[in-house]
């Protein structure tokens, strides 16, 4: 039996199939549909809240060009969603947030406020959190992080100072918390002739998951009062941070629901 | 998804009836053509010739009195058998056309060669043994036109069911598996780095390779470890009194092969080495690269019953800068291997191997900038292996055990040096993703394998071969069982089918992401699982079936159809700076129709592929290409002129599209960042790769057997820009090659 005519008809056919089915898998990427990206990390013991909230926008190289604070504001501001209403609820009570300008070297920006005259967010307690725009509700969830206490250095503790002294810092278990954030606070100094030697300032130590951070070299170069703060954050933040998931604690849009708990230690260089 | 389903339908439905009108016609004939086949020397019966009808679809296979039986229409016929070990024997017969039975006694001569007695009962265990094994001719894959330099696994990527990343990249992705999943074995000695120039050409010179044996989904328990398929590169180590040459120059490098008796064995040595260093010091370019290897065997036996071969191999790319001292970075690889095969009264045979297998990466420069690179990395393998067969009535059992110890050592410092990016800075390129500037990573496992394996024939038309792998791994300190079974019906001389089931297991895995953008991969770290870190090995249970035809003699086609679940398999993600595992699936079916002989042979070949990697929120893997269509094609003119043809079309690789951006906050107390929005990992597709190559090859020589070849390649012969990786908002950035001309002249004698 030789390769016929027919044959061939059955071949060409198999072969226009499968070019007819590569053709079928191509899928470019979507088109971009406008949302919107809602920011806030509740922090416990604290009279004042912020939030954020931005429209999305297209992808440009432009936007993530490196150009400083005065960059991101330019970038930011047209963002801003003017219209939006954002409000925290807790125990049936709405408290809503208002508009703020903050005026900064490089330029004007806005943000959500809401200032009380009680700390209105407590460590351990669960809040709500409603965003409304003409085209999208938002609704949040969040746990606060347990209240916690540094257990070490302790209050007061004499550290003699030098260029990399060893520090061991550790604190208690923040329940509901994925991340610590640690802190030093230096203070500012001046030389007995009122020259300015040192700008007080703060630097991060360490982020973590743990509750210790041992054998930390840190500048201690002059005598003086410092301190060490340690920042607990609940998962919402861990998985916007760190993981970088486009909504967390959100039933829509994009953006975080967080919170924080801090305690915070004086220690006395010598 | 319903025009592919249609799609789909369709083409089952179609070659179902390719398949059962061939059957049909091969039914109308009247005449039963039976016979005998014998050794011409030891009068004892054939099993296994292979009995052709020219000009007919008719075959047959001896049975173990070596009989066959076939029906044939009367008339003068040309009668071929073959025989591994034997001469190839063709005679012209005459069916009367008044009888209804015709009856003839064949006798084969053997292949004459020391060690042929090894050689012919290894192959008579061998075939048919393991069904889902390939052995790949090598003339063939010389005939492909190919990019820059003939090499096996850049022609292994135009079959089916196998899949490359790249034009970059020579990795094999077998069946809808990952490349680090496909295990690469020398002569049985595994391979860890196989690749020169980061990938783009494998180590082994195909001058010294005698076959290359293609273990995809479902193979036998003879092998393990690679959890989507082995490849098997079989180097040259017959024993010959013939002397061989073979002097080749190209654009990219030159290669030396020869081939001599030497004592009372056989020595074969292929070097090859490129030429871009000498190319850099003439245009005064610092920056220097080369490559080079060589690979050597010495075969030699003790009477007929017992061989013996040495095999090495030593491959090793060297980066040179002429401002940096003192050590350039250099990779590559060390192989030794010594076996044995015996052979024991044609029942009993038995192979024993033991080897050494180095893959090593090093640098060492300090700079007076402060530009430091410092690297020490090497994965070592020495072990010792078995393997027996012995056939009783219809049962051939195989037994055998794999004992290895591996020692892996990385270690590194790497630091801005930029005059060195792509090749060892950042470390992420060349090791694995996420990979820190300083890392340190040290590990001796120890593995213990043993087997079992039972090829048995119920009848002339069922074989059936269970078997069983037990593996124990001293880091997973627990012994992983893994059973296999095989079924293989033989409808008749044109249809088979076969069906396999196993369960894999793999210990060494990388943590590489397939984005198409790192092309040189010089030494691409493997982990191994080890119960004190978390992790467990790699598992995967495959569910094969294939349907294998004859068209016409020389004509034959195959349908395989294959799932493979996948169980903890490590999956880096784009937006992870880490890696987990998931269960991954692979399955889909490859169709292939080829003629290997003839003044014109080729394949065409298509594949369907899904591989999904199965997180709460499903996505296509990385490296998936879903439909590919590969035609081979070559034809042979008078006066020594052949022309020569490849044609790809595949589906675009996925990519995980950008759709926007958002806001992120970083620091509760400062001002936001935008953020990249990512749409569905992998839920865009570039558009379909496709490209044709292209090859002229021009022989001539004279009666004392020297022969000279001139080779004219074009890939990509349409210049066609397919792109190569995705940029955020642009597919468009960067392609894979362009139209690349090749030139190769070589002398063989």
């Amino acid at each position: 039996m030789n390769f016929k005519k027919k044959d061939m008809y059955f071949v060409s056919t198999i072969l226009f199939l499968m070019f007819f089915s590569i053709a079928c898998q191509q899928s470019p990427a979507p088109e971009f549909n406008e949302s919107v990206s809602v920011l806030c990390v509740l922090q416990a013991n604290s009279k004042k809240q912020i939030a954020f909230v931005h429209r999305t926008t297209k992808y440009s190289t432009d936007i993530f060009q490196s150009g400083g604070k005065a960059h991101l504001i330019e970038i930011l501001e047209p963002l801003f969603y003017y219209t939006a209403s954002v409000s925290i609820l807790k125990n049936d009570h709405q408290y809503d947030f208002r508009i703020e300008r903050v005026n900064v070297m490089e330029g004007n920006y806005h943000q959500f406020v809401l200032q009380t005259d009680s700390t209105l967010i407590h460590p351990g307690e669960s809040y709500k959190l409603w965003v409304k725009t003409e085209d999208m509700e938002i609704q949040g969830n969040v746990i606060i992080p347990g209240e916690f206490r540094i257990i070490s250095p302790v209050e007061d503790q004499h550290v003699q100072h030098g260029q990399d002294v060893s520090l061991t810092i550790s604190w208690e278990v923040s329940a509901h918390a994925e991340l610590y954030r640690i802190f030093l606070y230096s203070p500012t100094i001046w030389s007995p002739d009122s020259t300015l030697i040192q700008r007080g300032r703060e630097t991060l130590l360490a982020e973590t998951s743990d509750t210790t951070v041992g054998d930390l070299m840190v500048k201690l170069d002059y005598p003086g009062e410092y301190r060490i703060k340690v920042l607990a954050f609940d998962r919402n933040f861990f998985k916007h941070y760190i993981e970088n998931v486009d909504r967390v604690g959100l039933n829509n849009g994009y953006g975080v629901l967080g919170s924080v708990v801090a305690d915070s230690v004086r220690f006395i260089v010598d | 998804m319903r025009v592919q389903y249609f799609v789909n339908l369709n083409f089952w439905f179609i070659f179902l009836i390719v398949v059962l009108y061939q059957i049909d016609v091969s039914a109308q004939n009247k005449i039963k053509f039976s016979g005998k086949i014998l050794d011409r020397e030891t009068r004892q019966s054939l099993q296994g010739v292979e009995i052709f009808i020219s000009n007919t679809t008719l075959h047959a296979i001896s049975d173990k009195r070596g009989e066959f039986a076939i029906t044939v229409p009367p008339g003068n016929h040309i009668i071929k058998l073959k025989m591994m070990g034997y001469q190839e024997f063709s005679d012209t017969i005459h069916i009367p056309l008044n009888v209804t039975r015709f009856y003839q006694q064949f006798l084969m001569v053997p292949i004459v060669y020391r060690g042929e007695t090894v050689f012919v009962v290894a192959e008579r265990f061998k075939s048919n043994l393991n069904p889902m094994v390939h052995s790949i001719s090598i003339p063939m894959m010389n005939k492909i036109p190919i990019f820059a330099e003939a090499d096996p696994f850049r022609a292994m990527q135009y079959l089916p069911g196998i899949t490359s990343i790249n034009d970059y990249s020579g990795e094999l992705y077998l069946q809808g598996g990952n490349s680090d999943q496909t295990m690469i074995l020398y002569d049985g000695v595994p391979v860890f780095n196989p690749y020169h120039l980061g990938g783009l050409f494998s180590t082994f010179n195909m001058d010294n390779i005698e076959r290359i044996d293609l273990h995809p989904a479902g193979y036998g328990a003879a092998f393990g470890e690679g959890l989507s398929g082995i490849v098997n590169i079989i180097p040259r180590t017959e024993i010959s009194r013939t002397k061989k040459f073979k002097a080749s120059i190209g654009l990219l490098n030159s290669k030396v092969f020869t081939q001599f008796p030497l004592g009372k064995g056989t020595l074969g040595i292929a070097a090859r080495r490129t030429y871009f260093d000498v190319v850099s010091r003439i245009i005064k370019e610092p920056n220097a690269y080369y490559f080079y290897d060589i690979q050597g065997n010495y075969s030699f036996s003790f009477g007929k019953n017992n061989f013996f071969a040495l095999s090495t191999l030593f491959s090793k790319d060297v980066l040179k800068n002429t401002n940096i001292s003192p050590k350039a970075p250099s990779w590559g690889n060390w192989i030794l291997s010594l076996q044995w095969k015996r052979v024991l009264k044609k029942i009993f045979y038995l192979e024993s191997q033991i080897y050494l297998s180095q893959s090593v990466m090093n640098a060492q420069n300090d700079r007076s900038n402060g530009q430091q690179i410092n690297v020490d990395n090497y994965v070592q393998t020495q072990g010792w292996k078995g393997h027996l067969f012995l056939e009783s009535g219809n049962h051939v059992f195989q037994s055998g055990f794999d004992l290895k110890q591996i020692s892996i050592h990385y270690q590194w410092r790497i630091f801005n040096a930029y005059d060195l990016e792509n090749f060892i800075d950042p470390p992420q390129n060349a090791f694995f993703d996420y990979a820190p500037p300083e890392y340190r990573y040290r590990k001796k496992p120890i593995f213990y394998a043993l087997f079992f394996q039972d090829n048995f024939r119920l009848n002339q038309k069922l074989f059936i071969i269970p078997a069983v792998r037990a593996t124990y791994s001293s880091l997973s300190e627990n012994i992983d069982w893994q059973p296999r079974f095989s079924i293989r019906y033989v409808v008749n001389p044109i249809v088979n089918f076969q069906f396999s089931y196993g369960t894999y297991y793999q210990y060494m895995y990388t943590l590489k992401q397939n984005d198409g953008k790192t092309i040189i991969r010089p030494f691409s770290v493997l982990f191994v699982s080890d119960r004190q870190d978390g992790t467990q090995p790699l598992k995967a249970n495959h569910y094969v079936g294939k349907i294998e035809f004859r068209i016409q003699p020389n004509l034959f086609g195959e349908i395989v159809l294959y799932h493979k679940s996948l169980f903890r398999i490590p999956t880096v993600m784009n937006e992870l700076p880490h890696f987990k595992r998931y269960p991954h699936t692979a399955s889909g079916f490859s169709l292939l129709v080829k003629k290997e002989k003839g003044l014109f042979n080729g394949w065409v070949g298509y594949n369907y592929s899904k591989s999904i990697v199965k997180t709460s929120f499903p996505f296509p893997a990385g490296y998936e290409r879903r439909h590919s269509l590969k035609v081979v094609l070559t034809l042979s003119f008078p006066k020594g002129w052949e022309f020569s043809s490849n044609f790809f079309l595949t589906s675009g690789l996925p990519y995980t599209p950008v759709i926007g951006v958002r806001t992120k906050i970083i620091d509760p107390s400062s001002l936001p960042v935008p953020e990249t929005i990512y749409g569905d990992i992998n839920s865009a597709h570039f558009p379909a790769y496709h490209r044709l190559d292209i090859g002229i090859v021009k022989k001539w020589g004279n009666k004392k057997n020297h022969t000279w070849e001139l080779r004219f390649q074009i890939f990509n012969i349409y210049n066609h820009k397919n792109p190569l990786y995705y940029d955020k908002f642009s597919v468009n950035n960067e392609f894979n090659l362009p139209l690349v001309p090749t030139i190769n002249l070589s002398y063989k004698r």
